[in-house]
């Protein structure tokens, strides 16, 4: 299996197989053009990406990683157990987008970037997650976002919302 | 730090909990994560803040709920997705969110409950105390897309019972929890009980749909319930053909109690709602 260099913003390589790395499609389509341009005598590529930073692209490789070791294992023999392992693989991605806040936006940046589509899939569903069920209020504190209506705008969003608040409103009440 | 083609700064202690997710991320990825919030979770974000609100008006966030809400009231025809799609176009101007918005459906996204109380005397020892009991019961319904529904009467607040109405994976008959279907005409909900019993017991209710703001569809208003003991007679038709109309059947025991309007509770203020309380805090509970 043919090996491939990552290198990241601040400048550390990673090595990793090249199936791994074609989960990227960006870095797929860079690979094709350094092997078109190679002359032959080096034996591994080394794709810089300069808009991702070490931390962030390891975390990145590892899903690859994960991810391509357990496709292998799928092609290898479709065993009864596929369904076991696809549920193996989604506890799996539970578990790896359990991130603070911060890391998700970089993560989600570069899965964006590299074009990832699994990952950034994945990462859009850990961000709902922060969302899903919450408050306003709640869903502003965590994002840090500020509440930019005036008044009598807030009111008549608050009314035509109020299906989906209405509870809160019960409780106000109480 | 440029990066992603941003100027990013590094968040400073003082601005922790500004995270770099707000404004920083591209509102193509904001309406992909959009996109996979249930309608509920929509409804809340747009109150959020502008830019929030804006998104969460795309109107294409909205098809799936539409789908799934209006599914089974054209699941009769032979391309019910297809028919969905001609009414949003006829009927709605194209718009999805107007028409999960006005068009009467039921909610998926947690339980309609029913309080119910009455008064019984006790015994009266002595004839010291006259006591009596302000017992309460709950009845139950949870809907799925696909005209299923689930039904429990119990004793039990909602916060205790959501858990075996949450799927339809197990069978909780041990738990009281029965298995019937039900029919949305309009605003008109007819459902249908089968009890499992040794004289074949059938439950049918009749129910009004209402909301108390738009696009509610938070309350459900007990016209009628009757059962009809079928015995091992399955010539009887189940609810299947009905459109609604049919008439009466003879030979039906109705019910007078416990028609307390159903108010609906999300999943997600299932914990603090009101209909929690016991007895001696909130005698009787009055749906508006």
């Amino acid at each position: 299996m043919c090996s491939v260099i990552l290198r990241s913003s601040d400048g550390a390589d990673h090595v990793v197989s090249q199936e791994a790395a074609s989960l990227s499609k960006t870095v797929q389509s860079l690979l094709e053009e350094l092997e078109a341009a190679k002359d032959g005598e080096e034996s591994i590529l080394i794709v810089p990406l300069p808009n991702v930073c070490d931390c962030t692209l390891r975390k990145v490789l590892q899903y690859c990683i994960q991810h391509t070791m357990s496709a292998q294992q799928v092609t290898e023999g479709p065993t009864p157990s596929d369904e076991l392992k696809k549920r193996e693989m989604e506890a799996w991605d539970r578990d790896y987008i359990m991130v603070s806040t911060d890391e998700l936006y970089h993560l989600v940046m570069a899965a964006h970037y590299l074009n990832v589509p699994g990952l950034l899939e994945l990462c859009c569903e850990g961000i709902a997650n922060l969302i899903r069920g919450k408050s306003p209020e709640h869903v502003r504190q965590c994002f840090g976002l500020v509440k930019d209506f005036e008044a009598p705008e807030e009111e008549s969003i608050r009314c035509t919302n109020l299906w989906a608040l209405v509870d809160e409103k019960e409780q106000a009440k109480k | 730090m440029i990066m992603y083609g941003l100027r990013l700064r590094h968040t400073s202690k003082q601005v922790a909990e500004l995270s770099l997710l707000q404004a920083k991320l591209p509102e193509e990825i904001l309406t992909q994560i959009l996109s996979k919030l249930p309608s509920l979770s929509l409804g809340l974000a747009q109150c959020v803040c502008k830019q929030f609100r804006s998104l969460c008006c795309t109107d294409t966030l909205w098809r799936p709920a539409s789908v799934e809400a209006f599914w089974q009231e054209f699941s009769r025809e032979a391309a019910p997705v297809a028919s969905i799609h001609a009414l949003v176009r006829s009927q709605y101007r194209g718009s999805w969110h107007k028409m999960f918005m006005e068009r009467p459906h039921l909610r998926f996204d947690g339980l309609y409950v029913s309080r119910n109380t009455y008064i019984r005397t006790g015994l009266v020892e002595w004839r010291v105390k006259n006591p009596v009991h302000l017992v309460c019961y709950y009845r139950y319904f949870r809907f799925f897309p696909d005209g299923t529904l689930l039904y429990r009467t119990s004793p039990e607040v909602p916060v205790q019972v959501q858990r075996s109405m949450r799927t339809l994976v197990r069978n909780r008959m041990d738990e009281g929890v029965l298995r019937g279907r039900y029919l949305l005409r309009k605003d008109n909900l007819f459902t249908s009980l089968p009890l499992g019993n040794t004289a074949g017991t059938e439950i049918r209710t009749r129910l009004r749909l209402r909301s108390t703001c738009r696009g509610g569809n938070n309350r459900l208003d007990v016209d009628k319930i009757l059962s009809y003991d079928r015995g091992s007679d399955l010539g009887v038709p189940m609810l299947d053909h009905a459109n609604g109309e049919e008439e009466e059947e003879v030979g039906g025991r109705q019910y007078r109690r416990g028609l307390a309007p159903y108010t609906f509770v999300a999943w997600e203020h299932m914990q603090d709602s009101i209909l929690n309380l016991p007895v001696h805090k909130m005698d009787f509970y009055v749906a508006g």
